[in-house]
């Protein structure tokens, strides 16, 4: 059984380049190919595909991510195979938080894409060999809430600064909502970062998130 | 010393108040002085019309021919036939004449002397020799006796008139001079009082329109209240309130003007820079690539060598237009949205400068709600502008981005520990420039700008955006 693979990239010297390869391929039939988010829509509605090998940046309305999460919630069987120019690990990392199954470059050579359908065909993960240790940076869940039950350390007027701080209000602003002067906020603040040994800004609303100041 | 509408009005309301006060006091003086005139003057008419009767009845006495019958034309019943003639005439002319004075005077002598005359008269007429008939005797005694009565009547009449003259006169003196100057100034003072309060009720209104002037030209834009229900103010008002829309309208564009200025200024700075570089690095490389391929090929084994030599080198142009596209604009804010970008350029700044820089979003489920779009270029404008500032000015310890999407409301923060500045130094001077960048960016989307720094006590950035739209 062959594996129905349809070509999604605006460019089409790259496309018809990338048929012309994979036709080689005995266990891969081209069942399309698509030059924008609509048509590889299109195209899915007519002629259900395996794996959808998909370029991030094509013109149109949707963004890469958008495409395939759209892609993924109509066609829950088709597996994606990224292929894009994107090295940052940024990109990979949403791609598969979106649910593709395989992320390759551009500037790699045709057995990656090909190892890439194949593994996405058995619903398995190809990431393209140059960003291994990036991916896997990228790839870490991020750590448990290590902050978590410190909110005792804090009196109810520290939290309250706690969580305008972490909405993002200045000093001034929070004096304001808070009927006190921003002298006062101030030395909240500093008592705060004090006590929960924070260094800065974001650590505070990163404690205030762990500690559901806010949300 | 510039005088003011108000004392203007003050001033001209004062005169004619006083010219009319004093005019006015001093006709009704005159007014009441020639009522009492006229009174005197119809008493007057009245003793002269009494002295005619008098005079009517002094000449048809019984005639002085019944003296002369007698035959004894005496001297002196010649002197009082003439005296009595002139008398009559001078009582004529006095009856005449109201307030002529040489006219009464003449009449008071001829009186004064007819009297003395005939006082003296039946002595000298009856000492000479005896009357023809005892009757004739008695007619004279009689015509003296009624001559005598007549005159005492006519002299009382005299002095009446004489009085009465006097009394119109002293009515129609004019008050003296302290009780004018004393009426004047009571007037005066009434009119004083009148004028200020016209002036102050007249300029009342004028205030509230001068308050808002004012405001308008401190730079908030307000209405005129339209306290008065006077229409000449309250079209002043209208029009100062089309004044106020249309200053802030100028502002407006001239902030527009004054934006697309720098926009295009800065967007041909920017061509400038992308073009050298394409031509200066881009065209460097590519020229070097061209020579490389058409340059003979290495003997021996030096193909590979050679195919290996032009990957490296094309793989490095690569990487060069690559950078170039993210400078120009980074493909992760299109791509995967605003926290993403933030995120990245965050690590970009922390590898270009070796700066710590932390980032938190907070309600941003994984980029699955994007913000408009232009909402997202202009916070990673300003969000890159505060970091670029950050790098090269702050010598800061630690530096906190934080974007909070919360409600109605996307909010930036970008705060460090360095060495802040003088705010109000820093937006008086030309350095300014990336601060009004980043209010102009933001006034764009309708969002707000808040600049918090104090030497030695760090910077906060901040940037408000309102979300249009349902909640989400």
């Amino acid at each position: 059984m062959t594996i129905r693979t349809l070509i999604a990239d605006d460019h089409l010297v790259f496309r018809s380049g990338l048929r012309a390869l994979l036709q080689r391929e005995a266990d891969i039939e081209i069942v399309g190919d698509a030059g924008s988010a609509d048509e590889v829509l299109a195209q899915l509605e007519r002629t259900p595909a395996d794996v959808l090998v998909l370029d991030l940046s094509m013109p149109g309305g949707l963004s890469g991510s958008q495409l395939a999460e759209s892609v993924l919630r109509r066609h829950p069987r088709t597996r994606i195979v990224v292929l894009t120019m994107h090295e940052d690990p940024y990109y990979l990392k949403e791609m598969f938080r979106v649910g593709v199954h395989g992320y390759v470059l551009k500037r790699s050579g045709a057995e990656d894409v090909v190892r890439a359908i194949r593994a996405a065909s058995k619903s398995e993960f190809h990431v393209d060999a140059s960003l291994g240790g990036s991916a896997m940076s990228a790839m870490v869940a991020p750590a448990a809430r290590p902050s978590q039950g410190r909110l005792g350390l804090l009196t109810p007027r520290e939290r309250e600064v706690c969580r305008l701080l972490a909405l993002g209000f200045t000093n001034a602003d929070a004096g304001k909502k808070l009927f006190i002067s921003e002298r006062t906020i101030e030395s909240h603040r500093t008592s705060i970062m004090a006590k929960l040994n924070l260094k800065n800004r974001a650590e505070l609303v990163r404690f205030a998130l762990d500690n559901d100041l806010v949300r | 010393m510039k005088l003011t509408i108000r004392v203007k009005l003050f001033l001209a309301f004062a005169l004619l108040a006083a010219v009319g006060a004093s005019g006015g006091v001093l006709s009704l003086l005159n007014l009441e002085a020639l009522a009492r005139t006229y009174q005197t003057e119809q008493r007057h008419v009245a003793t002269h019309e009494a002295l005619h009767d008098d005079r009517v009845a002094l000449l048809s006495l019984p005639n002085l021919a019944a003296v002369y019958d007698r035959g004894r034309d005496t001297e002196v019943l010649h002197l009082i036939e003439q005296r009595l003639r002139q008398l009559d005439s001078s009582t004529q002319a006095c009856i005449g004449c109201h307030t002529d004075s040489p006219t009464h005077v003449e009449f008071a002598r001829r009186l004064k002397e007819l009297r003395e005359l005939l006082l003296a008269a039946p002595g000298e007429a009856l000492a000479g020799p005896p009357l023809r008939a005892p009757s004739a005797q008695g007619a004279l005694e009689t015509l003296v006796g009624a001559l005598d009565a007549s005159l005492g009547r006519m002299e009382e009449r005299y002095h009446q008139v004489l009085g009465e003259h006097r009394e119109a006169s002293e009515t129609i003196l004019e008050p003296s001079l302290w009780q004018q100057l004393a009426l004047v100034a009571g007037g005066l003072v009434v009119a004083l009082l009148l004028a200020w309060l016209m002036s102050r009720a007249l300029s009342r209104p004028i205030l509230p329109l001068i308050a808002a002037a004012r405001r308008i030209g401190a730079g908030g834009v307000g209405r005129a209240a339209n306290r008065t229900g006077d229409p000449d103010l309250a079209q002043v008002e209208v029009a100062l309130s089309e004044l106020t829309t249309l200053v802030a309208r100028r502002a407006h564009e001239d902030a527009q003007r004054s934006l697309l200025d720098r926009v295009i200024s800065s967007q041909e700075d920017e061509r400038k820079r992308l073009a050298r570089e394409l031509h200066d690095e881009l065209g460097q490389s590519l020229s070097a690539l061209l020579m490389k391929i058409r340059s003979p090929p290495t003997r021996g084994a030096g193909t590979a060598v050679d195919v290996m030599d032009l990957e490296t080198r094309v793989s490095r142009l690569l990487d060069e237009v690559r950078r170039m596209a993210w400078d120009l604009r980074p493909s992760l804010l299109d791509d995967l949205g605003i926290h993403l970008a933030l995120s990245r350029l965050a690590e970009e700044v922390h590898e270009r400068y070796s700066l710590a820089i932390d980032f938190q979003a907070v309600g941003f489920d994984q980029g699955h709600d994007r913000l408009p779009g232009r909402t997202e270029t202009v916070l990673y404008r300003v969000a890159q502008e505060a970091l670029n500032n950050v790098a090269r000015h702050a010598h800061a310890r630690h530096v906190s981005v934080v974007l909070v999407r919360q409600g109605q409301e996307v909010a930036l923060v970008v705060e460090d520990d360095g060495a802040g500045f003088d705010v109000g130094a820093v937006r008086r001077g030309r350095s300014s420039l990336g601060v009004l960048g980043m209010e102009e960016r933001l006034a764009l989307v309708g969002g707000s700008f808040v600049l918090e720094s104090t030497p030695g006590q760090g910077t906060t950035v901040q940037a408000r955006i309102p979300l249009g739209g349902v909640p989400s």
